[in-house]
């Protein structure tokens, strides 16, 4: 069986070689690609028939996805990625096999047995997986405590969010304020940077919640929400500039 | 109250003596009388400024607190007006009035239009400094209880901040699980490998950004087994998790596997002895039993259950309970209710 090996680490490909070799000492691997750039290259000149290929995602100079744009593959993939688990998700949607970095014998083996429904090129499933990747997974709601119960607030109810000591406060469009189990600094991965910036240390604010902005003390902004909230909404001296660039549709 | 200068014992006593003695030479002056400062220096006269000066300076300490107290609102000029015209109105009165009965009841005749006047000037702008003054030090002392107020969140903030990475990180366990990977890669390298793999999968759901708040026990079922396997890679560990509880039942994303470490750390490890700790529900809780010694220098009730307690509270008017009897434990946690069980 002749396997390729799309992998920018080597003791990644070290380890990979060993389990592919301990499982099935035949196993020829007649590549081993370290970038986008040599795996188009090597994969466009192919003379001998290809059983399968282990394809990193993220590779030293972009995602391994950027190979399938450029050339067709017709041959058997398995991913293999250190992505989060809902990076992941993209995979178990469209069927496409998987191993999860650090490999393990006892998974590569797994996907091995499997290998052979993999003989049909899986193009219209990695296009989709290409596709999930590109747009980046972003918060679409929020669970609050409504009386005994808890209740959704969808994202684009949310006006502005701060934080006062360990307290996040929640504040929605139509002035309603309540305690959510997150922390700014972990928001600020998980929002959609276009609607919400971080105007300060302890504040987000989404983009239609700002009524005003006036000039504040100290080269500094003030925002008036369209909502009545207690806290001052003051944009840090650091992230003016940010925060401008952020208004004109910069990030 | 406010407790600067100016509120203080010292200073709303010494404070109208001085002003009310100004006040008089002023008014000696006013009234060209200057030569009656070496022949009858202390009279009723100067005893009735000093007791005008203290009703004022009072009266300003009240009316400013008592008016500004009640808002916390931004500076403006248009919020001064009203108090100071209530204060400036209320000098005028008490002024008038005492001066009107000092005049009729000491002196026998009525105060003419003049000396009113000059009476009235003078307290108006006693009245006036100590507006100033005590608005001052209200405004000096809002900033200031202000600015403390957002530093202390500001410190709250970064140690929460700091906390929820190092759980995230949770240096104990990283560290044990490293030196047990250096002995068993020279041991059993199938079992490093599988060590290596159990802890990526625990540390990926760890730290992976918490795009859910909540989710089911089903889903965080199989990092729970990850970890217990983890922890069983480690010396002197030997964990069996049972549970009999509904897949779907809700709960605080990391609540099982916050508990379980924390489980683990609280007791005398043995190698004889397994661990075993078994999941039920009763009537709206999560039950947490097992037996066995606890360590004589860790409590269960650590950081990490404490800040699971605080997501507890956002979402459920219950707490986590810890309760021990000998050697029988048992934790109780509450099952969120969603309003639309899909969520």
């Amino acid at each position: 069986m002749n396997v390729i090996i799309i992998e920018d680490e080597l003791p990644a490909i070290q380890k990979l070689s060993d389990y592919l070799h301990k499982y099935d000492a035949t196993i020829d691997i007649i590549h081993t690609c370290e970038s986008i750039e040599s795996a188009v290259k090597i994969l466009g000149q192919l003379t001998v028939e290809v059983h399968l290929i282990f394809m990193d995602i993220q590779l030293s100079d972009g995602l391994s996805f950027e190979i399938m744009e450029q050339i067709d593959i017709q041959y058997p993939i398995i991913f293999t990625t250190a992505y989060d688990e809902y990076a992941i998700d993209a995979f178990k949607l469209n069927s496409i096999d998987y191993l999860l970095k650090p490999i393990s014998y006892t998974a590569l083996s797994s996907s091995l047995k499997k290998y052979k429904r993999l003989s049909m090129p899986q193009v219209n499933s990695i296009k989709s997986v290409i596709q999930d990747f590109k747009k980046k997974k972003y918060k679409d709601r929020f669970l609050v405590k409504l009386g005994n119960k808890i209740n959704t607030i969808s994202i684009n109810d949310v006006a502005v969010i701060y934080a006062e000591g360990r307290t996040v406060y929640l504040i929605t469009t139509q002035a309603q304020k309540f305690i959510i189990d997150y922390k700014i600094e972990q928001l600020t991965d998980i929002l959609n940077p276009a609607i919400f910036n971080r105007i300060n240390r302890s504040a987000i604010i989404q983009i239609k919640a700002i009524k005003e902005i006036i000039m504040y003390s100290n080269s500094r902004l003030k925002i008036e929400p369209t909502v009545s909230i207690q806290k001052e909404l003051i944009v840090s001296r650091e992230k003016v500039n940010e925060f401008k660039s952020w208004l004109e549709g910069g990030l | 109250m406010i407790n600067s200068v100016v509120n203080q014992a010292l200073f709303r006593i010494f404070s109208p003596i001085m002003i009310g003695l100004l006040g008089y030479v002023l008014l000696l002056l006013f009234n060209n009388q200057l030569e009656q400062l070496k022949s009858e220096f202390i009279n009723v006269e100067l005893f009735i400024f000093i007791g005008i000066s203290l009703f004022i300076q009072e009266l300003n300490r009240l009316i400013i607190h008592s008016y500004f107290d009640k808002a916390d609102d931004g500076f403006t000029v248009n919020r001064f007006i009203f108090p100071l015209i209530i204060s400036i109105v209320l000098t005028i009165v008490i002024t008038t009035l005492v001066i009107r009965i000092y005049f009729m009841l000491r002196l026998g005749y009525e105060p003419d239009y003049n000396e009113l006047i000059y009476f009235n000037i003078i307290f108006i702008i006693v009245a006036l400094v100590y507006f100033s003054l005590y608005v001052s030090f209200y405004l000096l002392e809002r900033d200031y209880t202000h600015s403390m107020k957002n530093e202390l969140y500001r410190k709250q903030e970064i140690e929460a901040d700091f906390i929820q990475y190092k759980n995230g990180i949770n240096p104990e366990l990283l560290f044990e699980c490293f030196e047990s990977l250096i002995l068993l890669t020279h041991k059993n390298i199938d079992k490093a490998d599988e060590m290596l793999s159990h802890m990526s999968h625990v540390y990926r759901y760890i730290l992976s950004p918490k795009y859910q708040e909540i989710i089911s026990l089903q889903e965080e079922w199989s990092y729970a087994t990850k970890l217990v396997d983890l922890f069983e890679s480690l010396p002197y560990r030997t964990v069996n998790v049972s549970h009999e509880v509904n897949d779907y039942i809700h709960i605080v994303k990391g609540t099982i596997l916050t508990i379980l470490e924390s489980i683990i750390r609280s007791i005398i490890n043995s190698q004889d002895q397994a661990l075993s700790i078994s999941l039920t529900s009763d009537v709206g809780f999560l039950m947490f039993n097992y037996e066995a010694a606890p360590k004589l220098n860790e409590d269960i009730m650590t950081d990490k259950i404490n800040i699971l307690n605080e997501s507890y509270e956002v979402y459920s008017d219950q707490r986590i309970v810890i309760s021990n009897s000998g050697h029988k434990h048992e934790i109780k946690v509450p099952i969120l209710q969603l309003q639309n069980q899909d969520l």
